[in-house]
C-alpha cells in the first residue's frame, strides 16, 4: 500500500491562527482543507511538505449567505453543500452542477469547493507514483528540469482540471483572500 | 441404503458459508494479519525494463535506524516457475531485469514507510539494454546478444508447437468457401479488489509459515522449499481468503518468498502489502494475441477443415504460458463438429510484465476469432448465425477430431434458450442503424486433465471427521477465491449425510492440516473437491448405516440420511438423531474419520502437449448481445447480456448466477475498455485504477442468466463449472453485434470509440500477422490412442 509520509498536522481554532501558523512555518507548510488532493499527492510524493495547517472546522470558512453584492461562498463548504444548496441550484445552476460533477459522492462530501479552486494542476507525467516518474525522468514540475510532454517548452503545460474554477470565472465571481495581516 | 429421489441442499439458493463474516468486515484476510514483532518490507523494483544488473549495494539502506534486513538476488540465487519445464523467475534478479516493475532487493523495516524510504539508499548498478516490446521484435530479434532468456532454444521464442488432426489438406480441398482473417486480443490485467499481501514467519521451532492471498497454496509450497532450500516438511503455507483472483494469485510470487526468506534472517514475522500499482507489474494476466483463423465450409456452411496460428506476448517470464500457448488451440473443436483441425501457436518473450493465467486461460482469444469468424461465414452464405451452428454442434458422449471427449453437453438448449429470451428472430437484421445484436457460443473444461508436476496423486483429497456432538469437521486444501469453493464443500457434505450445513465446519488452505488440492485454477475445484467429499462421506455412511441398523433394527438398505436423522425410508418415524448415530458408530468402530480422492478420468491422448484440453467434462456457454453503437461518436452502450450457461448442475443456483454475471462484466471489461499497455520505453501506461478503465455498476448492463441442467455423470451430483466458461461467448457477441449494429467488423478487442470511428471511415487495418517458421506438426488421430507421426 502506499503509505502517507510522516508530517506535523497543526489545528488552528481561527482563520487568524491558520494564517499566521502558515507564515511562520513558510515553504514547508501547506494547508489542507479535505485533503482529497494534499494526501494522494503526499503519498505519491509530489507534495513533499513537512507541516500541514487544517483549515477543517474554521467557522469562517464555513456558510453560504446572500449578501447585498451576490452570494458569499464559505471556502470551507464541502462541494456535496455547495451542489445542493438552495439557493445556488436557482440562481447559479452552473455552479451547483459543476460541483456536484467532480469525481464519486465520497470525494464530494470530503472535498471542499475552496480546494476545488485550488486544485494542482494535472498532467499524466505527473500524476503517477514515485516510482514510475522516477522510471520515466522526472520532470520540471517535480524533481527534474525538462518538460516531458513538450521538451522544448520552458514552461510547464499542465493544465487545470478544477471543474468549479471555469464556472466561477464566467460568473465573475471574487476570491477573498486574507494573510497573517488579515 | 436408499437413494434419495429429492435434494435438500443441493440446487437451493443458499447463502455462502462465508457470507455474513465478509458483509460484516469480519473476514480476515492477509493484510488484516498483525502478529506480535512484525516488520514490514518492500520490494525495489527495476526501472528499467531490460537491463543486467552489474550491482546491488545495500550498505547504506542498512545504516537507517529501524531497517532490519536487506536481501538481493545473491541471496535467492535459486530459479522457480509454476511449470516445472521452464522454471525460469527469481525472487530477486541475480543478473538481469526483464521488464519494469521487475523486483532487485527486498528490505524489511520496522514500519512501512521506513521500507519504502530505505529503498532509495539501495543503489543498484545497472547496464541498459535495449528493451523487446513486441512480438514482431521478439521474433525479429534471433541473435544471441538479444536474447531475454538463455534457457529457451531459439531466441526470444518460449514455446512453438504445431498440431495436426485429420485430413486438413483434404478438408479444405473439399470446401466451397474458405474464410481467412486475422485478429487481435489485447492483453489485459485481473484487477483483483484485494492487492497482493503475504506474511511470513520463520518461527523458533524452525518452522516456516506464509499466509499468503494465494490461489495455489500447494504449488507455493513446494517453491517455497525450492527456493529457500527447506525440507518441505518443515513449511506451512495457509491460504487466506482471497479477495479476488481470476488466476492472478496462481503463481508463486517474489514477495512471497521474500516474506519467508527476510523472516528467516530476521526471526521477525515479515509483511509485504503490494501498491495497486505493482499489482500492474506482477500482472500474471491475459496474454496479448495475434491470431489467423482459417476456416473451410460447404455452401450449406458446414465446417470441413479449420486452422489457427496464434502469437502470444508472454512478457519478461514463462510463468503458466507453456500452458497458455496450447490453450489458445486446444478448446476450438469442441462446440463445432470440425473433421480436420490444424493449431500453430508460439509464446515469445518481451520485456513486459509477465501474461499468465486470467479467467479463460488462453481461450478467450481465438474464441474470440472463431465466433467472429462463424458470423461471418453465416453472412456470406446468408444463413442465420445460429441456424448455422445448429446443424452442425458437437453431441454428447462424443470425441473431437483432437481426442477431446466431451460427456454432457448443453450447447443446443443453450442456442435455443438464449435466443427464445433475447427474441432474437425478431431482432437479428432488423434493428436501425445504430442498435444491433450479436450472438456467440463456447465450450470450456471443468478442472485439467493433468497437474502442473507430473505424479500419481489424486488432484483432490478430502477428510472427515465426525464429532460425538454430531458436528462434522472437513478438512481440504481448496482455496476460497469468493468462487465459494467452502461453501461447496459444505453443501455436498450436507447433502450426504441430511443435515443442516450450519453443522459442518470447514478447514481449508492450510498445507500442515489439510490434504493437498492442488488450487483454484481451471475450473476444478467444485468437480474435484465435490467427489473427494461425496467419496469420504460414502465410507463414513456405511459405518454410520451399520450403527443406525442395529440400534434401529431396521436393515441398512432401507436406511436413509435426512433431515438429521438416519431412519427408516420406508417408515420414517423409526429413525435416530445423526448425533446420536454418530455416538453408536464411534462406540462400534472408534474414532469416526474417512478420507475421498479425486483423480480426473485417464487422459485418452497420448502426444507431447496433450496435457492441455481434457478435462473431466466440458461446459457450454451461448450469448446474446444487444447494444446501441453510436456512428458519430463511436462510443458504445450494451443494453442487455443475455447469457446461457450449462453448469452440468447448479450447485447453488445463486452462486452459479453470481460467477456467471462476474463472467459477463469481465468479458464486458475486455471488450470494451480494458488494456495492459506499455510507454514506447517499457514502462506500464496506465497503472492504476484511475487510468485502467474497468466497468464499474455504472456500466454494467442488464444481465439475463439462464441456467442449463445437463447432469454430467463425471460431476457431484452432475455438476460441471461456472466460474470460466461464461466469460468466452460475450466478447465475440459484442463484436457481432456491432456489426449488426453499425456494419463494420472490428477483429481487436478492446473494441473503443476510435476503433469503431477508424473503421467507418475505413481506416482500420487489418491486424497484421508476423512472419515465423513453425515447427513441423505432430500429426494425430483419434480413436487410436497413439501417436500416428511425429517429425521432430
Ligand atoms: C479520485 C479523485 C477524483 C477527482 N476528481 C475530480 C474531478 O472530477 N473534478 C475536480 O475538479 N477535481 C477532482 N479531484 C481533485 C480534488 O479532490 C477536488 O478538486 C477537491 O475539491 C479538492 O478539495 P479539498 O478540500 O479536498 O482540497 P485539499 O486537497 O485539501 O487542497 C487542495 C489545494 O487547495 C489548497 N487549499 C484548500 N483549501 C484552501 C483555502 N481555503 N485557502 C487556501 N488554499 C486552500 C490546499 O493547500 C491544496 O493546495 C479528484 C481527486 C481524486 C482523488
Ligand atoms: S512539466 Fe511538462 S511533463 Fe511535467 S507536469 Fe508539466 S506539462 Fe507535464
Amino acid at each position: 500500500m502506499l503509505r502517507l509520509p510522516e508530517f506535523n498536522y497543526v489545528r488552528p481554532r481561527s482563520l487568524r491562527e491558520a494564517t499566521k501558523a502558515l507564515a511562520a512555518l513558510g515553504p514547508e507548510a501547506m494547508a489542507v482543507a479535505g485533503g482529497t488532493d494534499v494526501y494522494p499527492k503526499m503519498k505519491r510524493g509530489q507534495f513533499t511538505p513537512r507541516h500541514l495547517v487544517s483549515l477543517r472546522g474554521l467557522r469562517e470558512l464555513k456558510g453560504i449567505r446572500q449578501t447585498k453584492d451576490g452570494l458569499w461562498i464559505g471556502a470551507g463548504e464541502s462541494l456535496t453543500a455547495v451542489s445542493r444548496h438552495r439557493v445556488i441550484a436557482k440562481r447559479l445552476p452552473a455552479l451547483a452542477h459543476a460541483a456536484g460533477s467532480v469525481s464519486t459522492p465520497q470525494l464530494r462530501n470530503m472535498g471542499t469547493i475552496g480546494g476545488n479552486v485550488l486544485v494542482d494542476t494535472r498532467c499524466n507525467y505527473y500524476d503517477q507514483t514515485f516510482f514510475w516518474r522516477q522510471a520515466v525522468g522526472f520532470c520540471m514540475k517535480k524533481d527534474g528540469q525538462i518538460c516531458l510532454v513538450a521538451p522544448g517548452s520552458e514552461k510547464c503545460l499542465a493544465i487545470a482540471s478544477s471543474d468549479t474554477a471555469p464556472v466561477l470565472v464566467s460568473l465573475g465571481a471574487v476570491a477573498v483572500l486574507v494573510n497573517k495581516q488579515g | 441404503m436408499t437413494r434419495k429421489k429429492t435434494l435438500s441442499v443441493i440446487g437451493k439458493p443458499l447463502r455462502k458459508v462465508d457470507a455474513m463474516a465478509k458483509c460484516a468486515g469480519e473476514t480476515v484476510y492477509a493484510d488484516d494479519l498483525n502478529l506480535p514483532r512484525m516488520i514490514y518490507a518492500k520490494l525495489l523494483r527495476s526501472p528499467h525494463p531490460h537491463a543486467r544488473v552489474l550491482g546491488v549495494n545495500a550498505a547504506r539502506a542498512l545504516t537507517l535506524d529501524g531497517v532490519c534486513a536487506v536481501i538481493t538476488g545473491q541471496d535467492l540465487p535459486e530459479k522457480f516457475g509454476i511449470m516445472p519445464s521452464t522454471e525460469d523467475e527469481e525472487a530477486l534478479a541475480v543478473d538481469k531485469v526483464r521488464y519494469a516493475g521487475d523486483p532487485v532487493a527486498a528490505v524489511a523495516a520496522i514500519s512501512e514507510s521506513l521500507a519504502e524510504q530505505a529503498l532509495g539508499y539501495i543503489d543498484v548498478e545497472y547496464e541498459v539494454l535495449k528493451p523487446i516490446l513486441s512480438i514482431e521484435e521478439a521474433l525479429a530479434s534471433t541473435e544471441e546478444s538479444q536474447r531475454i532468456h538463455t534457457w529457451n532454444r531459439r531466441a526470444n521464442v518460449q514455446k512453438a508447437v504445431s498440431l495436426e488432426f485429420g485430413d486438413i489438406e483434404g478438408g479444405f480441398a473439399r470446401s466451397d468457401h474458405i474464410f481467412e482473417g486475422t485478429f487481435f486480443y489485447q492483453g489485459n490485467t485481473h484487477l483483483p479488489m484485494e492487492q497482493y499481501c503475504a506474511v511470513g514467519f520463520y518461527g523458533p521451532d524452525d518452522k516456516l509459515t506464509l499466509w499468503s492471498s494465494t490461489q495455489t497454496p500447494h504449488y507455493l509450497h513446494r517453491a517455497l522449499a525450492k527456493v529457500l532450500k527447506l525440507p518441505a516438511s518443515r513449511i506451512r503455507v495457509i491460504a487466506t481468503p482471497v479477495g479476488g483472483g481470476f488466476g492472478g494469485k496462481s503463481d508463486p510470487f517474489s514477495h512471497e518468498i521474500c516474506a519467508a526468506k527476510l523472516s528467516m534472517i530476521t526471526r521477525r514475522p515479515v509483511k509485504f502489502t503490494l501498491s495497486r500499482e505493482e499489482c500492474f507489474y506482477v500482472h500474471r494476466g491475459r496474454h496479448p494475441v495475434k491470431m489467423w483463423a482459417k476456416t473451410g465450409v460447404k455452401s450449406d456452411g458446414t465446417i470441413q477443415a479449420m486452422q489457427y496460428k496464434t502469437f502470444l506476448d508472454g512478457g519478461g517470464y514463462s510463468s503458466y504460458g507453456l500452458a497458455s500457448v496450447y490453450y489458445t488451440g486446444a478448446l476450438q473443436t469442441v462446440t463445432y463438429k470440425v473433421p480436420a483441425y490444424k493449431f500453430e501457436g508460439v509464446r515469445v518473450f518481451t520485456n513486459k510484465p509477465p501474461c499468465g493465467p486470467k479467467r479463460g486461460h488462453g481461450t478467450p482469444q481465438p474464441r474470440f476469432a472463431e465466433e467472429i469468424q462463424m458470423d461471418e461465414i453465416a453472412e456470406k452464405l446468408g444463413i442465420d448465425p445460429l441456424d448455422l451452428r445448429l446443424k452442425q454442434l458437437v453431441e454428447a458422449n462424443s470425441v473431437t477430431i483432437n481426442g477431446l471427449q466431451i460427456s454432457s453437453c448443453g450447447l443446443r438448449e443453450c442456442i435455443e434458450k438464449v435466443a427464445e429470451r433475447a427474441e432474437w428472430k425478431k431482432k437479428f437484421r432488423k434493428l436501425p442503424f445504430g442498435h444491433g445484436i450479436g450472438f456467440a457460443a463456447s465450450a470450456y473444461i471443468t478442472g485439467a486433465g493433468l497437474p502442473i508436476y507430473r505424479n500419481d496423486m489424486p488432484h483432490s483429497g478430502v477428510q472427515i471427521k465426525l464429532d460425538r456432538s454430531g458436528g462434522v469437521t472437513v478438512f481440504c486444501g481448496s482455496t476460497d477465491i469468493g468462487q465459494g469453493s467452502d461453501s461447496i464443500l459444505v453443501y455436498a457434505i450436507a447433502e450426504e449425510f441430511g443435515i443442516d450445513p450450519v453443522d459442518i465446519r470447514v478447514v481449508t488452505a492450510d498445507t500442515d492440516l489439510t490434504p493437498v488440492d492442488l488450487g483454484s485454477y481451471s475450473s476444478r475445484v467444485t468437480i474435484m473437491t465435490g467427489n473427494a467429499a461425496i467419496q469420504a462421506c460414502g465410507k463414513l455412511k456405511l459405518m454410520l448405516l451399520e450403527a443406525a441398523s442395529e440400534a434401529l433394527e431396521v436393515p441398512a438398505d432401507d436406511l436413509e440420511f435426512a433431515e438429521g436423522q438416519v431412519r427408516s425410508a420406508s417408515l420414517p418415524q423409526r429413525g435416530i438423531g445423526f448425533a446420536e448415530c454418530v455416538v453408536k458408530a464411534e462406540g462400534k468402530h472408534g474414532t469416526l474419520g474417512a478420507t475421498g480422492s479425486y483423480w480426473p478420468p485417464k487422459n485418452p491422448r497420448e502426444f507431447k502437449g496433450s496435457g492441455v484440453g481434457p478435462t473431466p467434462a466440458y461446459t457450454f456457454s451461448t450469448a446474446i448481445v444487444e447494444l446501441h453503437c453510436d456512428g458519430e461518436t463511436g462510443e458504445i452502450k450494451i443494453d442487455k447480456v443475455w447469457i446461457a450457461h450449462d453448469c452440468g448442475r447448479a450447485f447453488n443456483p445463486l452462486l452459479v448466477e453470481g460467477q456467471t454475471e462476474g463472467s459477463v462484466y469481465m468479458a464486458l471489461g475486455e471488450a470494451l475498455m480494458e488494456e495492459q499497455i506499455f510507454r514506447k520505453n517499457g514502462l506500464h501506461k496506465i497503472p492504476s485504477i484511475l487510468e485502467y478503465k474497468s466497468p464499474t455498476t455504472l456500466e454494467t448492463p442488464e444481465i439475463e442468466t439462464i441456467l442449463v441442467e445437463t447432469i454430467d455423470p463425471e460431476g457431484p451430483y452432475g455438476a460441471k463449472e461456472a466460474g470460466q466458461g461464461p466469460l468466452l461467448p460475450v466478447v465475440p457477441a459484442v463484436s457481432n453485434a456491432v456489426y449488426d449494429a453499425i456494419g463494420v467488423r472490428i477483429h481487436e478487442v478492446p473494441i473503443t470509440p476510435d476503433k469503431i470511428l477508424r473503421a467507418l471511415e475505413g481506416r482500420l487495418k487489418a491486424v497484421s500477422i508476423p512472419k515465423f517458421d513453425f515447427p513441423a506438426p505432430l500429426k494425430w488421430q483419434p480413436g487410436q490412442g497413439v501417436q500416428v507421426e511425429q517429425k521432430s
